[in-house]
């Protein structure tokens, strides 16, 4: 009997029973789903886990002032340099840190912000002109929020994206800055420049407002122009740099380095492109390629005519070791020299590493327990699936024993059931394997916070799975089919 | 042709055995029209099933020309089936999953016959029995006379040299009935053996030999007598 002719027999028996082969199949189905899509997502697990802990961002050390935290929601408080006792962190701290700190590699300042192309938000300004020539301060806080996807300053500037306000950090010092003290016409100000691009693809995007050495931290390179050093973040300089991706959606058919950009109340100059980069912002979740960099000069004291100013304080100082293995003496040795400068206890000095360290194995636990419990519901459903399959051959009784009478051998019938049962395993696995990505996806989503750069599905591992639980549902037709071939054939014919 | 020596089956059902076949003895010679007869329950289908190696005797022997079929295994055994015997069965058997002309090429599959041989041979089966017209016809579409003409198409398949029929016109009306038994007749003066069972008086006097069970046991055999 040719194996063309098994499975068209097996096909017709699974035709003339079609509920039940169905049953069957969807069972499989689930059944494969499920072990493939635990399996892949086992290992997209540990995956995203290896990611995280190789991420830049896991073998940093945050500095911050105690108590900081607390004014995430509040709206930025003017810095008085003479008056205030709050300590101030800022880009000389970076400098002093990375230099008397031996265990450090990198320190550098990486905060939130969104931008907004275009003249967006200038309608709203001009009615609250008078407020920003005339020294408001209200609109410092929009965007400069320590990494907060969302600007949550005052809710009319929030197109006007970061910057505008006095105390106003590298943004909104322009080049021709707004003259402070004095009447500011902005009509003038915003008036068409021709070479500037105010219209982009997008309403606004997210950007990090960064100093150099996060760049090298995350080991980014520029694909095309050059990337802002240190000089450029300490003179301020308007530049942007721009995540590849990003790059391909603002500027789609035309090469965006040296272009000038009117984002909000600020022209920025196209400085670069980033080469792509497999990182995504641990913070927001969204990928570097989307995102773009402007200099972050926070707590710098610059002088503009004859007016001291000091930029906005960063809340936290971003510190990054060479190799993980340092970081517990980079906490140590920071600790030991933020208490050298402000005092004991004024600054929290923490390894995200280890809070990261911590979830994980919560978060392993957790699934242990399910996956513990998916198997407790997967054996029961196999053993189901088995008495199915043992049911369709009782059935089937009458008609092996007159295939035997026709001339089956005891093999032909073997082969003939495990055909069929073969023919429902793959289907069902088919089908499963279909649906393994999207169990596993809905169990990365559910499970992490933030699935971020590591992919939910692992497809050779689904793959695996899927193969598993097939071989598992092939095993089962075993039995079936040993069960049919050894029917009575005698006995078989006489049943009704 | 056959020869059965001592044949018993016996059923062992824990507390008591049944004995549907006791210490039996019978030859059935090539060309003959054996008509099986005797009461319900007297072992006519048993016989017909170990003749048909369905069932295997729990003691005695069986010998098909010059062989042993008791020293043979499954596959001999259903090759032998399949190649040289076939079954018609009183509640006709077919498959409702295939057609008339599917039917009659399960045989034929197990004989390994392939493509258009198998198709042309399966087609010309059914045209014997006056079917040509019902060839894709599920068994459900057709009537009890024309299923057991199916039937007895698929059972000459592979050129049987013995027929082995229980009861076959016993859910027939007599005139349905007696186009199988003309069937039938036909194939054994083509030099088919045929041991056919039947409850039938008339029937059972159509053959060239009628053989009496009763309990188990040979009651009377017309071929002895003559
Ligand atoms: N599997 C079995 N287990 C126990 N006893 C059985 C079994 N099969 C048949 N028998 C018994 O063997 C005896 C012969 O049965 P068999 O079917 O050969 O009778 P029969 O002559 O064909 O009867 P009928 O005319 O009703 O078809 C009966 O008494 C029956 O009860
Ligand atoms: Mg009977």
């Amino acid at each position: 009997m040719s194996f063309r002719d098994r499975i068209w027999m097996g096909l017709r028996h699974l035709r003339t029973r079609s509920v039940e082969s169905a049953l069957i199949i969807i069972a499989t189905a689930i059944g494969v789903a499920l072990v493939s899509g635990m399996i892949g997502f086992i290992r997209a697990y540990d995956l995203q886990t290896e990611y995280l802990l190789a991420h830049p961002a896991y073998r940093e050390v945050l500095v911050e002032v105690i108590g900081a935290e607390t004014q995430l929601s509040e709206p930025a408080v003017p810095f008085d340099p003479a008056t205030s006792a709050e300590i101030n962190l800022g880009v000389s701290d970076l400098h002093l840190a990375k230099e008397s700190v031996p265990a450090i590699a990198f320190g550098y300042l990486a905060d939130a912000t969104t931008l907004s192309p275009g003249l967006a938000g200038v309608d709203v300004l001009r009615g609250i002109s008078g407020g920003i020539g005339g020294g408001g301060v209200a609109g410092g806080a929009a965007g400069n929020v320590a990494r907060s996807p969302v600007p949550d300053g005052d809710e009319h500037l929030r197109g006007a994206g970061s910057g505008g306000g006095r105390w106003g950090s590298a943004d909104a010092e322009e080049s021709g800055s707004p003259p402070t003290g004095s009447r500011f016409d902005l009509e003038q100000f915003f008036q068409a420049d021709p070479d500037v691009v105010t219209e982009l693809p997008l309403d606004s995007f997210a950007a990090l407002r960064v100093t150099a050495d996060y760049f090298r931290a995350y080991g980014l390179e520029a694909a095309r122009g050059t990337l802002f050093d240190d000089r450029d973040v300490d003179d301020g300089t308007p530049a942007i740099v721009l995540g590849s991706q990003l790059a391909r959606t603002l500027f789609p058919d035309s090469d965006p380095v040296g272009k000038r950009v009117r984002l909000a109340l600020q022209t920025y100059t196209v400085m670069g492109v980033l080469a792509t980069s497999p990182l995504h912002d641990v913070d927001t979740g969204t990928r570097l390629d989307r995102l773009a960099f402007v200099p972050n000069a926070a707590a710098r004291f610059s002088f503009a005519g004859n007016v001291v100013r000091l930029q906005r304080p960063t809340r936290t100082l971003r510190f990054a070791v060479a190799d993980s293995a340092d970081l517990e003496a980079a906490v140590a040795q920071l600790g030991s020299h933020f208490d050298g400068e402000y005092g004991p206890g004024s600054v929290r000095v923490a390894a995200p590493v280890e809070a990261l360290r911590e979830e994980r194995e919560k978060l392993g636990r957790i699934l242990s327990v399910v996956l513990f419990l998916a198997a407790a519901a997967l054996t029961i459903a196999s053993i189901n699936l088995f008495n199915l399959m043992l049911m369709r051959v009782v059935k089937q009784t009458k008609g092996i024993g007159i295939l035997r009478a026709l001339g089956a051998s005891r093999r032909d019938i073997f082969r003939g059931i495990a055909t069929e049962s073969a023919l429902m395993s793959v289907a069902g696995a088919a089908a499963g394997l279909g649906a393994a990505p999207i169990v596993s996806r809905l169990l990365a989503r559910t499970l992490f916070a933030d699935p971020g750069g590591a992919a939910a599905v692992s497809w050779p591992f689904l793959a695996a799975g899927a193969l598993a639980a097939l071989a598992f549902s092939l095993l089962f037709s075993v039995w079936p089919a040993h069960q049919a071939a050894s029917v009575d054939a005698s006995l078989a014919i006489r049943t009704e | 042709m056959i020869s059965l020596t001592g044949i018993t089956r016996s059923y062992d059902l824990g507390s008591s055995t049944v004995t549907a076949l006791d210490d039996f003895d019978l030859q059935v010679d090539r060309g003959e029209f054996l008509t099986v007869m005797g009461p319900s329950g007297s072992g006519k289908s048993t016989l017909l099933h170990i003749l048909g190696i369905l069932d295997t005797p729990t003691a005695g022997t069986y010998r098909l020309e010059e062989h042993d079929l008791t020293t043979l295994a499954d596959r001999e055994l259903s090759r032998i089936r399949n190649e040289h015997f076939g079954f018609v069965f009183q509640s006709f058997n077919l498959f409702n999953e295939f057609n008339a002309l599917e039917n009659v090429m399960l045989p034929l599959i197990y004989a390994g016959l392939r493509g258009s041989a198998r198709r042309k041979r399966a087609e010309r089966l059914l045209a014997d029995v006056g079917l040509d017209h019902r060839m894709y016809h599920y068994p459900n579409m057709l009537s009890g006379g024309e299923q057991q003409r199916v039937a007895i198409a698929r059972a000459l398949a592979n050129d049987p040299t013995l027929i082995l029929a229980d009861e076959p016109t016993g859910n027939l009306p007599s005139d349905k009935g007696e186009e199988i038994l003309q069937i039938i007749d036909g194939l054994n003066r083509d030099g088919v053996t045929v041991v056919m069972v039947t409850h039938d008086e008339r029937l059972g006097a159509r053959g060239s030999r009628c053989v009496r069970l009763r309990d188990g046991r040979i009651e009377s055999d017309s071929g002895r007598a003559a």
